[in-house]
């Protein structure tokens, strides 16, 4: 994935949001070490030893052209090669990483990190606070045109304290915040002055991580070597490569033949797998859910937004999902549906092929005699976008393309080689966030954030999130998002088609996968406690 | 010892010809159309052929993917055969030197693999549709049969009846169309059926590696090359039905090119 900064639709929320209980009960609180038992250290150190083979994880990855947590907004190796001030647990609950501990001062809106001791990064220097405050004000720089630039745009003030000790000052309160900070620190020894999209630091990273690069041979494999020195203790595990396999029947292919440990497969490949001596199956829930995306920049929809509804109307979503998923999924009807403060009052838009008509001849549209609607001599006609190589994307963009035909617009589907993120008319998106609910709405939803490629504008929509943002009570939240979710429903920026579930096979050998993680966009996540797997030969 | 007229193949041949071109009288189902609880369907009393992962009814496909395939064959072959007739006669008529040039430059063309230009070519052309894929595989078929008209043009063009048009002032291309090409037609006969096949079997490639049709324009190729698939969901009838139409297509053509071909060699040899 991550072709490039603005290669949106692939996103996944690895440093995002998430469901911050802690806050909710914030003073000034105090949170407790991280328990590391100098035991279970020993055990680890004796393993190794055992095992005179180096042990190796193949993994079938998508293309990487950099790695850049900082600018992108997804990149699943980014949890191997580096570590937050924070991080997730399997709950995708917020947990102590570089920073062992932090408090927040309600009347100034601060938060002060205390960082762990004797953190080295991977070329031997030392971690410290200035690399943290280099990270996030390199994201804030609105000149770096970072993804992530929303998730900090509260933050006022970066203060280092000392070189273990560093504070933010916020100008309104962020509930998400901590979540926000399990943000990959980048070294400032070897950034600073360099340029953060181009840079060749991108290509060789540099981290604190479990694992660190050994080699990258691009558009072929990633090779990581484990690190020895991580401050949470050495991996089990010797190397990771992450092969590149950017097309899901190759993927497919591989894993049949042995030449991968570990991949995430299209639903149908999966159930290939399903109760063969050597593989494990593990289909993970996800927040990872599918839509079309309307592009309000396109003329087509500036003279069209009101029919939109009959297009969400016109999807049987439970169809695609058997027919695509093996019904591996759910429908949707929202971006919040794994969420807490998920509303299930919405509008569902559950296929309905006759108000889809009924709407069309509201607004003015007459059938023509091919069985398609016209409105002021205009053919209703618009084309679904979809990135090449994700068969499960194709397949849903034109099960929903003929439905949507049936309804009397002639939609179409085409794959082009570039995404043409502002001329397009519609495109097969996903997003979807197993953090905080505040991740994948605030920037996908507002106007001109970040990550809205819709174009998408609704000043109740921006208002409500602004205000679930800023408060820490879960009752003014909770009242906001819903109201969020109601204005969603009644002005739709995408037609929500399903969620979906994230099937990954793995070899038997590979042991520590938690299987009830939730996982993020694309099915993201899997390696959150890669530090703890072991594989036998 | 005569040679016997492949009946058989012939027949097969016109029924799948006719049946492709004349599918919309006796289709039942839209083969574009996605029945979405029926798929990957074995096949039964509803869907002949079964269905495959999407649910389109593999019958209907047939059919309807196979004029395209057809029309692919038909077309390319026109345009390889003009063109090696243009080639070939040209290189035949013309004085020694231009005639070097002319074969050298064709056996340049021909030392390359046919395959390679073609994908070269169509990446050259942009998005594959019907027409492009045909003329990018007519364009990379014509050499075999403009060496073959050419050896056919040095013999016809000193025969008497050649001469004496050319005494009463025919140009070039009086001679050629009035004159060479029917004497030329029987000997060039069986290498245009074998083109059509091969050009039928390099759509069918192209499509199945990805560079051909887009799946959502039904071929015979574009349908093998959904079937990759198929062998991981174990849905056989979405491989083996399209293969066996196209497998047996081809073999029907190549029956009747030797045939032609051993007929005309024996009355050559007659000669």
């Amino acid at each position: 994935m991550i072709k490039s900064a603005k290669n949106k639709n692939k996103t996944i929320g690895l440093f995002c949001t998430a469901v911050i209980l802690i806050l909710s009960a914030c003073g000034t609180t105090e949170i407790g070490e991280k328990e590391k038992t100098s035991s279970e250290q020993a055990k680890r150190e004796q393993t190794a030893a055992d095992q005179a083979e180096p042990v190796t994880l193949v993994y079938g990855s998508g293309d990487y052209t950099r790695i850049n947590p900082a600018m992108d907004e997804h990149g699943e190796i980014n949890i191997l090669l580096f570590n937050g001030l924070t991080a997730h647990n399997g709950e995708n609950e917020v947990v102590p990483g570089l920073a062992k501990s932090w408090e927040f001062d309600d009347a100034s809106n601060t938060y002060t990190f205390y960082l762990e001791e004797g953190v080295k990064w991977h070329d031997g220097e030392p971690f410290t606070a200035a690399d943290v405050k280099f990270t996030i004000e390199a994201i804030m720089d609105p000149e770096n045109g970072s993804e992530n630039a929303p998730n900090y745009e509260d933050v006022e003030e970066i203060t280092v304290v000392d070189e273990q000790t560093v504070s933010f000052r916020l100008s309104a309160p962020n509930v998400a915040f901590l979540d926000y900070m399990t943000m990959a620190v980048l070294p400032e020894h070897l950034l600073a002055g360099e340029n953060m999209q181009e840079s060749d630091f991108f290509r060789n990273p540099v981290g604190t991580g479990p694992y660190k690069l050994e080699s990258w041979d691009a558009g072929q494999a990633i090779v990581l070597a484990k690190n020895e020195d991580y401050f949470m203790g050495a991996p089990h595990i010797d190397r990771v490569i992450f092969k590149i396999v950017t097309d899901d029947n190759a993927k497919t292919l591989q894993m049949e033949a042995g030449e991968l440990d570990l991949a995430l497969l299209t639903p149908k490949d999966a159930a290939s797998f399903a109760n063969r001596e050597g593989f494990s199956c593990y289909d993970m829930r996800t927040s990872d859910y599918r839509g079309i995306l309307f592009n309000f920049h396109n003329d087509f929809w500036k003279k069209n937004r009101d029919i939109i509804p009959a297009v969400c109307y016109a999807i049987d979503r439970q169809a695609i999902i058997d027919a695509v998923l093996l019904g591996q999924g759910m429908p949707a009807y929202g971006p919040l549906q794994q969420n807490i403060y998920n509303n299930e009052e919405v509008e569902h838009y559950d296929y309905n092929p006759q108000k889809a008509r009924e709407i069309l001849e509201g607004a003015g549209c007459v059938e023509g005699e091919d069985g398609i609607y016209t409105r002021n001599g205009e053919r209703l006609s618009f084309v679904i976008s979809v990135g090449a190589g994700d068969q499960v994307r194709v397949d849903m963009a034109h099960a929903a393309a003929q439905q949507i035909r049936e309804i009397g617009i002639d939609c179409t589907v085409e794959i082009p080689t570039r995404i043409d993120w502002n001329g397009q008319m519609a495109y097969l998106i996903g997003w979807g966030s197993p953090f905080d609910a505040d991740d994948h709405t605030y920037k996908v939803f507002g106007t001109d954030k970040g990550a809205n490629y819709s174009g998408y504008s609704n000043a109740l929509v921006d208002q409500y999130l602004m205000q679930a943002r800023e408060s820490a009570d879960p009752q003014v939240r909770a009242e906001a998002y819903n109201r969020f979710q109601e204005e969603l429903a009644k002005d739709p920026a995408y037609a929500f088609i399903c969620y979906i579930d994230a099937n990954y096979v793995a070899k038997s050998s590979i042991r520590g996968i938690s299987p009830d993680t939730v996982m993020g966009h694309h099915g993201v996540g899997i390696f959150w406690n890669i530090a703890d797997w072991t594989m036998e030969e | 010892m005569k040679k016997k007229f492949p009946v058989f193949s012939l027949l097969i041949l016109m029924i799948i010809v006719i049946g492709c071109f004349g599918c919309g009288l006796f289709l039942t189902k839209d083969p574009r159309y996605m029945d979405l609880a029926h798929f990957d369907t074995a096949p039964n009393k509803e869907f002949l052929f079964g269905t495959d992962s999407m649910g389109r009814d593999i019958f209907s496909m047939i059919w309807y993917g196979g004029r395209i395939s057809l029309l692919i064959g038909f077309l390319a072959t026109l345009l390889s055969t003009f063109l090696a007739v243009l080639v070939g006669s040209a290189a035949g008529y013309a004085p020694a030197w231009a005639d070097g040039i002319l074969m050298r430059a064709t056996e340049l063309i021909l030392s390359v693999p046919s395959l390679l230009l073609t994908i070269f070519l169509q990446a050259a052309a942009g998005k594959a549709n019907r027409y492009s894929l045909a003329v990018v595989i007519g364009l990379t078929s014509w050499m075999g049969m403009a060496k073959v008209v050419r050896t056919e043009i040095l013999q016809l063009k000193n025969t008497e009846y050649v001469l004496a048009a050319k005494c009463l002032g025919g140009g070039f291309f009086h001679l050629l169309w009035r004159h060479l090409v029917p004497g030329l037609v029987p000997s060039i006969l069986f290498m245009v059926v074998m083109n059509v096949k091969n050009a039928m079997a390099a759509e069918a490639t192209l499509s199945f590696m990805g560079l051909g049709l887009p799946v959502e324009e039904i071929s015979w190729g574009s349908m093998l090359s959904l079937s990759e698939n198929a062998f991981l969901t174990h849905a056989w009838w979405s491989v083996l039905i399209p293969g066996l139409f196209l497998v047996g297509t081809i073999f029907c053509l190549t029956n009747l090119g030797n045939y032609m071909r051993k007929s005309i060699n024996k009355r050559h040899s007659n000669l």
